[in-house]
C-alpha cells in the first residue's frame, strides 16, 4: 500500500527534474539501454578501488527481499568513512529496498552487512540505530504532524536512555538550524516542505549515526528547497564526516552531489563509477539524465 | 404525545429532576468516556474499529464478579467495598491478557486491510465472545452490590446512588492515570508517534507492531475496569455489550479520534442527553435517541463538508 | 464468460431447486430460508461487491417489509391493527383469515412492501450514500439498531413484545409458497443481475467501486446510480423480509425484524464466503453458509452461534476472496500452465 502511493508521487514529479525515464524513452528502449549498462558489471575490485580501499560499510552478496520475494540479486556496495554515494536506476529497480535492508527492513536471504568493521546484517532497526550508528531519512513525508518541532526530534532521539541527554542534543540541533528553532514550538504539520526535510534530516541526526541512508530526499520538493537540502548534505558529509548513502530520482542533483554513483537495474548493480564520470556516460545519460 | 408534554411540565414545575438528570448522567457519562476512549484509542492508532469493545467490557465485569464472589466467600467478614475496589485491576489483568491474544490471533492479521474488514472482523469477535460468555456464564443478570447507600437530596427530590459516584470517582481516577500514561511516559510518546506516522515511528526505532500489541491489550485493560465498574453501578448479562459497543461509537463521532478532552465531553453529554431523552420521550426510547445520534451527526457534518466540496471519508 | 458449461450448470442448479420440495419434504423452513439468504446475499453484494458500498443497514428494509406484510394481513383480514396487536397476548382465536384473506393480504403486503421499501430506499439512499468508505458502514449499522428500537417504542405494531402474523389457515402450505416466491424473485434477480452488470450502469457501479473521485469527475451520473441501486437492493430486502416474517410467523423487533447479530452479518458473510463481486459467489456462499448452519445448529448444539461467530472471524480474515475467489485463481493458474505448456 504505502508502495504505491510511492510510485504515484513518483510519477507527479515526472513532470520537473530531468531524471524520470519514461518521459524520454520507450520502455523497449529502457530495457535495451539497461542490458547495455550491465554487460561490463563491475567487480568488487573496481568498487574498492574507487573508494580508495576504505570499507567503512561494505555490502558483500547482498540476496534480499520482502516476504518470499526476493528484490534483490547478489548487490556488493562499498563507501569509505565520509565519502558519499548515489544510488540511481529506474523506478521500482530496489533502490529503497537497498536502503531498507541496511536498516534491517528486509529479509536477508544471503550475504552480508559490515559496518565500521562490526557485522551487522541481522541487527534490527532499532538496534542499527542505536548501536550501528545507522540512521534513515524516509523518502516521503515523516514528520509527527500533531507533535512539536521539538517533540519530533526527542522522538528521533527516542531509543537515548538519558532524556536529558536528548534534550541537550536536541537544543543543539535547533541551535544549528535556526529555521527550525523559530517554529521550535509549532507542530510540525504547520511547517513548508522544505523546514519538514530538513525536521527530518536533523531528527535523524539526533542519535548521532555515522551513516545517514537518505531516500529521495529532493521528492516533492518545490527547487528552491531542493538546493539548500543538498547544501545541508553536503555539509554533513563534509563538515561533520557523515557517510551518505543515497537514492535519489534527480540523478543529475544527486551524481553531482555524490563521490560515486551505483547505477541499479532489475536488483542488480549495473554499473558504479565516480558521480561526475557516470554525468558524463553516454548510456546513464540518455537513461537518466533526459538526453 | 401527552405522556412527552406532561413530562415535560414536571421538568418545569419540579426543576429538582433537571438536577438529578443532569448529575446522574455526569455520572454515567464518565464511564462511557472511558470505554469510547479505549475505542478512539485503538481506532486512532491502529485504525481498527474494536466493535467487541462491548463485550470485552461485559467479560471485565464478569472477571469482577467471579473476583468478588471468590473473595467474599474467602473472608465472609471484609468489607464488600474493599473487594470491588480490588476487583479494577484484576478484572483490568484479565481483559488486558485476553485482549492480547485476540490480537496476536486476529488483529495482527488485519492490521494493514481495509477498515471494512476490522468491523467484520471484530463483529465476529464479539458474537463469539458473548455467545461463550452466555454459555459459561449462564444468562442470568449478575450484579455486585458494593454496599454504598443512595444519597439523597433536596427530600427526597434528588436521588444518587454512591455506586454510580464511586464508579464515577474510579472511571475519572482511570482516564487521569491513562492522560498521564499517554502525556509522559515512554510507552505514551511511543503510542502516539505509531498513530501519527507508523513509519517514521518504525525508523526511529520502535518496534509499531508491539506498540499496537499494547495498545490493544491497553485497551482491554481499560475495557476490564470500566467493566467492573458497570458490574456494580449498572448489571453485567452476556449481550449488553451491544449496548457500550454503540455508545462508543456515538461518543467518537462526536468527538473525533485522537482528543481525549473531546471524548470525554461527547461521553457526559451523550449520557446526559440520553437521560433527558430517556425522561420526556419515555425510557424505551432512550436507546433509539443514543443510536440515531451516529446517522444524525455524521449527516450534519456530511452536508457541511459536502458544502466544502470535500467528503466524510 | 458465458460458455455452455456454465449454461447447463444454471440449468441443472434450477431444475434441482424446482424440485427441491419434492426431494426434501420435511425440511421445506430451511429450503425457503435458503431462497431468503439467496436473496439477501445477492441484493447485498449488488452494493458492497460491485458498487464498494459496504453497508451493515440492509436490515431495516428487511424489517419495514416484514411489518407491511404482517398488518396488511390483518388489515384486509378485516381487523384494526391496534385491536390486533393489543390483543395479541393469547387469544388469537378471534382472529381467523380466510384462505382468501390471508393469501390477498400476503401478496398485497408483499407487494406494497417492496414497493414502498424500494421508494424509501431512494430517499435514504439520496442522502446516506453521499457518504464514503467507513462513515457509510457506521451509519448504516447504527441505522439498523436504531430501527429496532423505535420499532421497539411503537404500540401499534406491538412495541416491544413483537407481532405475530395471522395464523395461516388450514390448507395454505405456507412453506411452500414461500418457497417458490423466493425462487421466483432469485430467478429474476439474477437474470436481471445478469443484464445489469453488463451495462453501463453495471460499469458505473464498478467505477465508483474502483475510484468514486475518478467516475465522478467524468461526468458519470454516480449519485444516481448509487440511490438506484441502493433501492433496488431495498426492493429485494423488503421481498425477503417478508418471506422470512412469515416463515417465522412471530415479528421480534431485533431478533427477526432488524436483526444486526444474525441475518445483518450473514448477508455480508454469504457474499464474502462465496466471493464478493461476483454472481455466483453470493449464491453458492448462501448455500455453503445454509449447510454451514443447519450443520452447527444440529452438531453443536448450544454452541452452534459461537462456532457460527468462529466462522465469520476465520472467512473474514484468511478467505477474504471466497470461494469464487480460489476458482478464479485456480482457473488463472491452470490457464498459465496451459499457455506454458502449449509453447513448449
Ligand atoms: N514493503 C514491500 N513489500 C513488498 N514489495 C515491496 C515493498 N517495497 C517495495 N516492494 C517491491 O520491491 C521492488 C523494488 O522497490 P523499491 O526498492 O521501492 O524501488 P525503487 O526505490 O528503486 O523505486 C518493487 O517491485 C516494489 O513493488
Ligand atoms: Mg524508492
Amino acid at each position: 500500500m504505502a508502495e504505491d502511493k510511492n510510485i504515484a508521487k513518483d510519477k507527479k514529479i515526472s513532470g520537473y527534474g530531468s531524471g524520470d525515464v519514461k518521459t524520454v524513452m520507450s520502455v523497449e528502449d529502457v530495457a535495451k539501454e539497461a542490458a547495455e549498462l550491465s554487460r561490463n558489471k563491475p567487480t568488487r575490485k573496481d568498487l574498492l578501488e574507487l573508494t580508495g580501499n576504505d570499507e567503512f560499510l561494505n555490502i558483500e552478496s547482498l540476496t534480499a527481499g520482502y516476504g518470499a520475494m526476493d528484490i534483490l540479486h547478489s548487490i556488493d556496495l562499498v563507501v569509505g568513512k565520509g565519502q558519499s554515494i548515489c544510488l540511481i536506476g529506474p523506478n521500482g529497480a530496489g533502490k529503497s529496498t537497498i536502503l531498507h535492508s541496511i536498516y534491517g527492513f528486509t529479509n536477508i536471504r544471503s550475504g552480508k552487512i559490515v559496518a565500521d568493521g562490526k557485522d551487522v546484517t541481522r541487527l534490527k532497526p532499532n538496534q542499527k540505530l542505536s548501536s550501528a550508528g545507522i540512521a534513515y531519512i524516509l523518502q516521503d513525508n515523516s514528520v509527527f504532524p500533531d507533535m512539536t518541532v521539538t517533540e519530533n526530534l526527542l522522538m528521533g532521539g527516542y531509543l537515548m536512555p538519558n532524556p536529558a541527554k536528548a534534550k541537550a542534543k536536541a537544543d543543539e540541533l535547533l541551535s544549528r538550524y535556526d529555521r527550525l528553532a523559530k517554529r521550535r514550538n509549532q507542530p510540525a504539520r504547520v511547517l513548508s516542505g522544505g523546514e519538514r526535510r530538513l525536521l527530518e534530516i536533523s531528527r535523524a541526526l539526533m542519535m548521532e549515526p555515522n551513516v545517514l541512508l537518505v531516500d529521495e530526499p529532493s521528492i516533492g520538493l518545490e527547487p528552491k528547497y531542493i538546493d539548500m537540502v543538498f547544501e545541508i548534505l553536503h555539509e554533513l558529509q563534509h563538515d561533520l564526516g557523515k557517510t551518505i548513502i543515497m537514492v535519489e530520482q534527480n540523478a543529475k542533483k544527486g551524481l553531482d552531489f555524490a563521490d560515486f554513483g551505483y547505477v541499479l537495474v532489475a536488483g542488480e548493480i549495473a554499473m558504479a563509477g565516480k558521480g561526475n564520470d557516470l554525468l558524463e556516460d553516454p548510456h546513464v545519460g540518455r537513461l537518466f539524465l533526459g538526453g | 404525545m401527552n405522556q412527552i408534554l406532561s413530562n415535560l411540565e414536571l421538568l418545569k414545575i419540579a426543576p429538582l429532576i433537571n438536577l438529578e438528570l443532569l448529575v446522574n448522567g455526569l455520572l454515567v457519562g464518565s464511564i462511557f468516556a472511558l470505554i469510547a476512549y479505549g475505542m478512539a484509542l485503538v481506532w486512532g492508532v491502529m485504525d481498527i474499529i474494536n466493535v467487541a469493545q462491548g463485550a470485552f467490557v461485559i467479560l471485565g465485569g464478569y472477571a469482577a464478579f467471579y473476583f468478588i464472589n471468590f473473595a467474599s466467600n474467602l473472608f465472609p467478614a471484609a468489607s464488600p467495598i474493599i473487594w470491588v475496589i480490588l476487583s479494577i485491576p484484576i478484572a483490568a489483568a484479565a481483559v488486558a491478557l485476553f485482549s492480547y491474544l485476540v490480537f496476536a490471533s486476529v488483529i495482527s492479521r488485519i492490521l494493514n486491510r481495509d477498515l471494512f474488514v476490522s468491523l467484520l472482523a471484530t463483529f465476529g469477535i464479539e458474537l463469539v465472545l458473548q455467545q461463550l460468555m452466555n454459555q459459561v456464564f449462564t444468562a442470568e443478570d449478575r450484579i455486585i452490590d458494593s454496599g454504598l447507600a443512595t444519597i439523597s437530596m433536596f427530600q427526597y427530590q434528588v436521588n444518587i446512588p454512591g455506586s454510580r459516584l464511586l464508579g464515577a470517582g474510579l472511571g475519572i481516577a482511570t482516564a487521569i492515570v491513562i492522560v498521564l500514561i499517554m502525556r509522559y511516559s515512554r510507552f505514551g510518546q511511543a503510542i502516539r508517534a505509531t498513530s501519527q506516522n507508523a513509519r517514521a515511528a518504525g525508523i526511529m526505532g520502535i518496534d509499531t507492531n508491539k506498540i499496537y500489541a499494547l495498545t490493544f491489550a491497553l485497551n482491554g485493560a481499560i475495557c476490564g475496569v470500566a467493566g467492573s465498574i458497570v458490574a456494580f453501578v449498572f448489571i453485567i448479562h452476556p449481550f449488553q455489550g451491544v449496548i457500550y459497543t454503540l455508545r462508543s461509537f456515538a461518543i467518537v463521532i462526536l468527538a473525533g479520534l485522537g482528543n481525549i478532552a473531546a471524548v470525554i465531553l461527547a461521553g457526559l453529554g451523550l449520557a446526559i442527553y440520553e437521560n433527558f431523552a430517556g425522561f420526556i420521550f419515555g425510557p424505551q426510547l432512550q436507546n433509539a435517541f443514543v443510536f440515531l445520534i451516529v446517522p444524525v451527526v455524521l449527516l450534519i457534518r456530511m452536508y457541511i463538508m459536502r458544502r466544502q466540496r470535500k467528503y466524510l471519508e | 464468460m458465458r460458455t455452455w458449461q456454465t449454461n447447463i450448470a444454471t440449468l441443472v442448479i434450477l431444475v434441482f431447486f424446482l424440485v427441491a420440495p419434492f426431494l426434501f419434504p420435511n425440511n421445506m423452513s430451511q429450503l425457503s430460508d435458503l431462497m431468503i439468504f439467496i436473496l439477501i446475499a445477492l441484493a447485498w453484494d449488488m452494493l458492497g461487491g460491485q458498487m464498494g458500498y459496504n453497508s451493515f443497514g440492509n436490515v431495516l428494509f428487511f424489517g419495514i417489509g416484514m411489518y407491511i406484510v404482517a398488518s396488511s394481513e390483518v388489515i384486509l383480514g378485516g381487523f384494526k391493527l391496534a385491536e390486533y396487536t393489543s390483543a395479541m397476548g393469547g387469544n388469537q382465536g378471534s382472529f381467523i383469515l380466510t384462505p382468501s384473506q390471508y393469501l390477498i393480504g400476503f401478496g398485497v403486503g408483499i407487494a406494497l412492501a417492496s414497493i414502498i421499501n424500494f421508494f424509501l430506499g431512494l430517499l435514504i439512499g439520496s442522502q446516506f450514500l453521499q457518504m464514503r468508505g467507513h462513515y457509510f458502514a457506521i451509519t448504516t449499522l447504527a441505522i439498523g439498531v436504531a430501527a429496532a428500537e423505535v420499532a421497539r417504542s411503537i404500540p401499534i405494531i406491538g412495541a416491544g413484545s413483537g407481532m405475530n402474523f395471522p395464523q395461516p389457515p388450514d390448507g395454505v402450505p405456507l412453506f411452500h409458497i414461500l418457497y417458490y416466491m423466493g425462487l421466483a424473485l432469485v430467478v429474476l434477480f439474477f437474470i436481471f443481475l445478469s443484464w445489469l452488470y453488463k451495462t453501463r450502469f453495471g460499469f458505473i457501479m464498478n467505477a465508483i467501486r474502483d475510484d468514486e473521485d475518478k467516475a465522478e469527475s467524468m461526468g458519470l451520473p454516480t449519485a444516481s446510480i448509487k440511490s438506484t441501486a441502493w433501492a433496488i437492493s431495498a426492493f429485494v430486502f423488503a421481498y425477503a423480509g417478508a418471506l422470512y416474517g412469515s416463515a417465522k410467523n412471530f415479528i421480534d423487533p431485533s431478533e427477526v425484524a432488524f436483526p444486526f447479530t444474525t441475518i445483518g452479518v450473514w448477508m455480508i458473510l454469504m457474499a464474502i464466503m462465496g466471493g464478493m463481486g461476483t454472481i455466483w459467489g453470493p449464491i453458492i456462499g448462501a448455500i455453503v453458509f445454509q449447510i454451514f448452519k443447519e450443520l452447527f445448529w444440529t452438531y453443536l448444539f448450544g454452541w452452534q452461534r459461537v462456532a457460527l461467530g468462529l466462522l465469520i472471524v476465520i472467512i473474514v480474515v484468511f478467505f477474504p476472496d471466497g470461494i469464487m475467489g480460489a476458482f478464479n485463481n485456480w482457473k488463472k493458474r491452470r490457464n498459465l500452465q496451459n499457455t506454458a505448456k502449449a509453447k513448449t
